[in-house]
């Protein structure tokens, strides 16, 4: 495969379609799902964390700064607000004056992907020892990849199911 | 009618490229230590945010600020992207900085910058789509 054919194909992977899509009960079904599964890395990082793991020797082999991973989480934030603007863009360029489709879930669907990703990858980066500059890129690279991934598998869910409110990009 | 908020955006890249020169040129400074110790790549991503926060400036004078009797478009049109490459960049020092001492003050200044380089971000992206950041 030719390199422009590589590239082309790339970024028609990441893209997804302008659409009423999130509006979707299928969607809204899927980002509820995924918030629930959030929180079970949260709680296991937590309790790995936690004065009660330690004292009891449960956390041994396994020790996180309770800051460095709160700033993974600003990280992984912001990587995730990166990929939300990408799309918020992408909307707001088809259609400037029309409003975002239900806008919380909007979010919801990125940062699930996003934090749920940057938590496992600070997980492994922690549990690696990596150096600094690595273990940066690899939190923001798997939020970044994690909020598109969310986005690309709620669009393909929802594909020809037809927009719920109409409008620029849903299919007739 | 000239954006209200270019001072917020003149203010944040001038406080962002404060803080790196700072970083930079005084060995005395935590975040230069940090920096120093951080491995090869840690000196190149400052000045690589050095140069964003550089374009962050450039943009406000030229495009607000001042009348030159030129526009720089393409800092215009990716503005919201250039702050967001801000708030990265002093997200990822604080990281360092919280990678190798722990806790520090220090890392709220860089954090609450981080923020407000993200705020300016998504208010930018939708002024520009609304009509609402008109120069002319």
């Amino acid at each position: 495969m030719k390199l422009s054919e590589l590239r082309r194909a790339m970024s028609a992977r990441l893209r997804t379609a302008t659409s009423d899509q999130l509006t979707a009960p299928y969607l809204r079904l899927v980002i509820w799902a995924g918030i629930g599964l959030l929180w079970l890395p949260i709680v296991l990082l937590l309790a790995a964390i936690s004065p009660a793991a330690r004292a009891a020797g449960l956390a041994e082999g396994f020790q996180v700064p309770a800051l460095l991973a709160g700033v993974s989480m600003i990280l992984s934030t912001l990587a995730g607000i990166t990929a939300l603007l990408i799309r918020v863009e992408r909307e707001l360029s088809a259609a400037p004056d029309r409003p975002l489709p239900r806008p919380f879930l909007f979010c919801a669907a990125h940062m699930t992907g996003s934090w749920l990703a940057g938590i496992l990858a600070f997980i492994v980066n922690q549990a690696q020892e990596m150096p600094p500059w690595w273990g940066l890129g690899i939190v923001i690279g798997a939020s970044f990849a994690g909020a598109k991934a969310v986005e690309m598998w709620a669009e393909k869910f929802t594909i020809g199911r037809g927009p719920v409110g109409g409008g620029a990009g849903g299919t007739p | 009618m000239r954006p209200r908020y270019w001072m917020t955006r003149i203010y944040m890249g001038l406080s962002a490229a404060l803080s790196m020169l700072i970083v930079w040129i005084e060995p005395q400074s935590l975040g230069h230590q940090m920096i120093e110790r951080s491995g090869p790549i840690g000196w190149p991503a400052v000045a690589v945010l050095g140069v964003v926060c550089v374009v962050a400036i450039v943009d406000v004078l030229i495009n607000d600020a001042f009348d030159v009797g030129r526009r720089w478009h393409c800092a215009r049109r990716w503005r919201h992207w250039v702050f967001m490459a801000l708030a990265m960049g002093l997200a990822c020092v604080s990281y360092v900085i919280v990678m190798g001492v722990g806790y520090t003050p220090l890392i709220l200044a860089f954090l609450l910058d981080a923020v407000a380089a993200t705020v300016i971000a998504v208010t930018d992206l939708f002024q520009q789509y609304r009509g609402e950041n008109e120069t002319e």
